[in-house]
């Protein structure tokens, strides 16, 4: 699904991203963890190709392309999806026209006819069940006026509606309480498939009693310094991540 | 000689010619009044950049125009349906229409509007209630410091007015269309509406001034609108101004508010080659609440200035001023906000930002906001901000799937949105909205723009405004 090799990346001139190797296959869930400030958002951001980072070295390959060749839309059309540690408000555009617009072009790409008003608001509404989420945010401005908690849902409403072949979930579980977690692990792990993948960032093992992982990787200073499997996400809870650390260190 | 002074003649000799002609039958008072106009307007001059209130402003290609007074001489053929495309549905049976600075009944629908509203033609109201036109008309406009309220004040003769009785809550919106064009045989023309409007005790009323001209007609319209709002009365006003790319706009709004009153004004600014909005506030009682906000958006060759003053001259008013612009092409806008806070308006509340998203590294703003405070127990802020799209939103809509063409123009009727949410009335709004949009349309060339919606009742007044960046 997407192989990253030795991707650096700078931002304002300094290197974050040191060499990142990783390998997600149809049908995984991936966890990375670590530190503030360790570059996991901007792992996420380079991936999804925010235009503030700029990739120095290594390649990444989504489903047989190389990603840095296309442009964000184009990311997105091709199935990937970040949902945003930070969500940002548009005034003015409501959440179902903003969902329509994105879900059409991706529809279009892929050789699908778009849908019109009916379908789509039939469409949206299932996935809104998904979620939990009130009708009323159908008309609402994205994000705009939305709590923390309700922005992050609405992320997650977003990539139910928008099916991505592979979702990157940035902190999605930070700021949410222990109810709306298990709503947004609940929908993640209902869109689950055999032929999609996730990357679950997060910072507190908490998510991941709710959203397995198949793999978790410690990223520590722009490098991933650990793999293993679930069990690596109870041990760092356990010893927190200053043992990895000082591995990261010796090695 | 120099230029301006050779202008002033030629604006001068003209005014000769409607004294003693069509406008020789006004009362003496008027007659008066008229020729202060005049003088001010001699002493005062045509502005040069070097003048501190046009210093962004250049008014030679409108000087250059040669426009002749609209008098009865020029024939000028107006129909309805030249109208309707500018009619607010809303108003369809509650509009006046005022054609080249002259009332017209017979192009007006008055048929929804309570009997209690009076409305008619100025220079008729003249002759039947002239203790009420000399109690009020031209007491504010300041024809001593604005050449072209002075020049709007020589030529006073005809516009609107607009009387709302004491407690009289009007739920209709009224509309007055201001529609100019140039003779039909192509003579440029200038024209010099006056429009009043009085919200006696108590009176609410929903007022739309509609500028208008026919497309690619050559036109001048300068405006003097004096609107006083009485004691605990209400007033939501939304200046209009969408005259065609060969036409010229200088207008005045000059408002005055007695206590406990509101004024929530909009101005919506879309149209002509040049436009100059003075748009201006005396706050003359204490608890009221002044609103000035708008928007304005300039492409091509288009010039739009806004200067505008809230005069806090009582103690605890409060005053929002939210002004926005969206400036593309080659186009420039100006801003100048004053807000003055006299030394005995103590407990004054007032804000004012000016934000312009620059969409074309062509385009230009040049933006002052200034804030004069006497009083020392005040909470004022203002800023301004001019700066292009906020990479970081492009990138999120763009994240979606959706294309840099669409992403910015789902960002564009956003950053619009986040004004016209202050104008009070839904349909209102949305009138506002779909008139934004059809301008980003057709003269900024943006594309797949989503109808603009707002958060549901949400009272925006306060809180929105502490996240604005503002600074004292
Ligand atoms: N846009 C940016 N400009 C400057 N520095 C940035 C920017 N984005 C991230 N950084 C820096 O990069 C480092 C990694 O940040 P980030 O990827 O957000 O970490 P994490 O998500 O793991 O907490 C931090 O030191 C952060 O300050
Ligand atoms: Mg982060």
């Amino acid at each position: 699904m997407i192989e990253i090799k030795n991707l650096h990346a700078n931002v304002a001139g300094k290197e974050i991203l040191k060499g990142i190797d990783l390998s997600v296959h149809a049908g995984e869930v991936h966890a990375i963890m670590g530190p503030n400030g360790s570059g996991k958002s901007t792992l996420a951001q380079v991936l999804a190709g925010h235009p503030a980072y700029e990739v120095t070295e290594g390649e990444v390959i989504f489903d047989g392309k190389n990603l840095f060749d296309l442009d964000p839309e184009e990311r997105a059309q091709e199935g990937l999806f970040l949902a945003f540690q930070y969500p940002v408000e548009i005034p003015g555009v409501s959440n179902s026209y903003f969902l329509k617009a994105g879900l059409n072009e991706i529809r279009k790409h892929r050789g699908l006819e778009p849908l019109d008003a009916m379908q789509f608001l039939k469409l949206l509404k299932e996935k809104m069940k998904l979620v939990e989420m009130d009708s009323s945010f159908i008309n609402r401005p994205v994000n705009e006026g939305f709590s923390g908690g309700e922005k992050k849902r609405n992320e997650i409403l977003q990539m139910a509606v928008l099916e991505p072949k592979l979702a990157i979930l940035d902190e999605t579980d930070s700021g949410l309480d222990i109810d709306a977690l298990k709503i947004v692990a609940d929908g993640v792990t209902k869109l689950k498939r055999p032929d999609n993948a996730a990357i679950v960032v997060t910072h507190y093992q908490r998510l991941l009693n709710y959203i397995v992982p198949d793999f978790v990787h410690v990223l520590v200073n722009g490098r991933i310094v650990k793999s293993g499997t679930k069990e690596l996400a109870l041990e760092l809870e356990a010893s927190g991540y200053d043992s990895v650390k000082d591995a990261a260190a010796v090695a | 000689m120099p230029k301006e002074l050779k202008e002033i003649q030629y604006y001068q000799s003209d005014f000769e010619a409607f004294s003693s002609n069509g406008a020789s039958s006004a009362p003496a008072w008027m007659k008066d009044v008229r020729a202060a106009g005049m003088s001010n307007f001699s002493a005062l001059g045509f502005p040069t950049l070097r003048h501190e209130d046009w210093r962004f402003t250049n008014i030679v290609p409108l000087l250059k125009v040669p426009f002749r007074y609209a008098s009865e001489h020029y024939r000028v053929s107006v129909t309805r349906e030249k109208l309707s495309p500018y009619v607010y549905s809303e108003s369809a049976k509650s509009y006046v229409a005022v054609v080249n600075g002259r009332f017209s009944s017979s192009l007006s629908n008055l048929s929804a509007l309570p009997p209690a509203v009076e409305i008619e033609s100025l220079e008729k109201a003249a002759a039947k209630f002239p203790e009420m036109l000399k109690q009020f008309l031209n007491k504010h406009v300041p024809s001593d410091r604005s050449v072209f309220a002075a020049l709007n004040t020589a030529y006073l003769r005809d516009g609107v007015l607009l009387r709302i009785p004491k407690d009289i809550h009007v739920e209709v919106p009224i509309q007055i269309l201001m529609y100019s064009s140039q003779a039909d045989d192509g003579t440029p023309l200038v024209s010099y509406p006056r429009n009043l409007i009085l919200l006696e005790e108590g009176a609410h009323a929903t007022v739309v001034e509609t500028y208008a001209s026919a497309q690619e007609s050559v036109s001048l319209s300068d405006a003097v609108t004096e609107i006083f709002v009485g004691q605990n009365a209400a007033l939501d006003f939304v200046k209009e101004q969408r005259e065609g790319v060969n036409a010229f706009h200088v207008g005045t709004m000059q408002v005055m508010q007695e206590k406990e009153s509101r004024f929530t004004g909009f101005s919506l600014a879309l149209g002509s080659r040049i436009a100059r909005n003075d748009l201006n506030i005396e706050i003359a009682g204490e608890h009221c609440e002044s609103m000035l906000d708008g928007l304005y958006i300039t492409a091509g060759e288009q010039l739009i200035d806004h200067h505008t003053i809230i005069d806090h001259t009582q103690p605890e008013c409060s005053s929002r001023e939210v002004v926005k612009g969206i400036v593309t092409g080659n186009s420039r806008a100006v801003f100048n906000g004053k807000i003055f806070v006299r030394q005995i308006a103590q407990k004054t509340d007032s804000k004012q930002t000016n934000k312009n998203l620059l969409l074309s590294d062509r385009a230009t703003v040049d933006t002052k906001p200034q804030l004069e405070i006497f009083a020392d127990d005040v909470k004022c802020t203002h800023g301004a901000t001019v700066g292009g799209m906020d990479p970081m939103s492009l990138f999120y809509v763009k994240s979606r799937g959706i294309g840099e063409e669409a992403a910015r123009g789902i960002l564009t009727t956003g950053f619009a949105a986040e004004v016209t949410k202050y104008i009070n009335n839904a349909e209102l709004r949305h009138y506002v909205d779909t008139l934004i949009i059809a301008k980003l349309a057709d003269n900024v060339v943006m594309s797949e723009l989503p109808e603009i919606v707002h958060s549901a009742a949400a009272d925006f007044s306060q809180r929105d405004f502490q996240q604005d960046e503002s600074h004292s």
